[in-house]
């Protein structure tokens, strides 16, 4: 390799990790508008009231463990910059494995919270959470059928039938695991010292489980990455970058705002009000 | 909601228990309502598991929770919740009762049939 394409592909890696890490790099300050009540960062379905000091500072903590493997997961991705005919082609590859190693770190992490020692009250629902309580099972149904549709398309289109099989099989296999990686998180035990840390923990928990449900999206984005093979050139390719695109942000949104009014009406998420305090 | 607080003069499992009775009595937690599996409420309650087992295992003794083998913990309905429930039945067999077009000597001389073959 180069040094002129090492170079580019530091470059490139240090957008991919900016993007997926942007949240752990932010200064204290800005990061507390995250968490108070009238935060101007504040996420929509996060609890109407402030969260605890040890809170915030757990979650940063594990924000900032996560970004250390987000690093190292582009690290494999870095060393395809030379197989690529176009060196570019290996953005989306370095994007999809940061958010991938980030998340799945988070995932990791936060299911290991409440395994710490606790030295003062601690708060239990009394009953164990679900995916069910987090995501409408057609939520998962449309992101599945989306990601699918899509590799499909890409391997009829670019590659021909030959490709179908194995693309959908892939794919499959990738949306089942990350289903069940999320229904595992969703049931892990939560660690929280009043009903307010409760609710901000749940909804955490729900960006975490949504994130991991949206990790097979990101996957089949890097799948596709690979089947395109990077020539922009061929007709339908670019058409099918952009359909990429739409796939990924479409079923994002789908998921965050089902599971936003699930966990609302199941979990009482961003409400802290009729709990004991 | 479920509160351990180590720094009260009454012991972890006693607190737990104190509380699954007052949320079954309450109707927080009604009949058939599934427990966490031991060491899970262990973890988020932040105490040893034995805690949690003698919780349950007391509450089982006293007929608020019943075990099910693998399936988990369950809490038993009070007398109040079983009226309840019989209640919401009962409104949903005159509704049918009136869907049908009968009356309501029909509908009480079709319970009594019942009941007698029961």
């Amino acid at each position: 390799m180069d040094i002129g394409l090492f170079i580019f592909g530091l470059v490139q890696a240090g957008v991919a990790f900016l993007l997926a890490n942007g949240r752990a790099l932010l200064p204290e300050e800005t990061l507390r508008e995250r968490f108070v009540r009238n935060g101007i960062f504040k996420a929509l379905g996060t609890p109407d009231a402030d969260a605890p000091e040890g809170f915030v500072r757990r979650l940063r903590d594990r924000e900032g463990r996560a970004s250390v493997v987000s690093a190292l997961a582009m690290l494999p991705g870095l060393t395809t910059l030379g197989a690529l005919p176009n060196p570019s082609a290996a953005f989306p590859i370095l994007v999809s494995l940061a958010f991938a190693g980030r998340l799945l770190a988070l995932a990791v992490l936060g299911a290991r919270e409440a395994s710490a020692a606790a030295d003062g009250p601690r708060v239990s629902r009394g009953r164990v959470v679900t995916l069910a309580d987090h995501v409408p099972a057609w939520a998962i149904g449309v992101i599945v059928a989306l990601q699918v549709a899509f590799v499909v398309a890409a391997a009829w289109l670019v590659t021909g039938p030959g490709w179908h099989p194995w693309a959908l099989f892939a794919s499959l296999v990738l949306t089942a695991a990350c289903v069940a990686g999320a229904a595992w998180l969703a049931r892990q035990p939560q660690r929280a010292e009043d009903a307010t840390e409760l609710a901000w923990s749940d909804s955490v928990r729900r960006e975490d489980v949504v994130a991991l449900l949206t990790l097979g999206p990101i996957a089949t984005m890097v799948l596709g990455s690979l089947l395109l093979g990077g020539d922009t050139a061929q007709a339908p390719v670019g058409i099918l970058v952009w359909a990429n695109f739409v796939v990924v942000m479409v079923a994002v949104l789908v998921v965050e705002t089902a599971s936003r009014r699930r966990a609302t009406a199941r979990l009482g998420a961003g409400e802290v009000s009729g709990a004991r305090r | 909601m479920l509160v351990v607080d180590p720094s009260l003069a009454t012991p972890p499992f006693e607190q737990i228990k104190q509380q699954i009775v007052a949320a079954r009595e309450s109707g927080e937690f009604p009949a058939n309502h599934r427990l966490p599996p031991v060491r899970h409420l262990a973890l988020e309650l932040g105490i040893a598991p034995n805690t949690v087992a003698r919780a349950y295992r007391e509450l089982e003794a006293s007929g608020v929770i019943v075990t099910r083998g693998r399936a988990g913990s369950f809490v038993t309905g009070t007398v109040e919740s079983a009226e309840k429930a019989g209640a919401a039945a009962a409104r949903d067999y005159v509704a049918v009762i009136e869907r049908l077009g009968l009356t309501a000597s029909d509908a009480v001389r079709l319970v009594r049939e019942a009941v007698g073959q029961a």
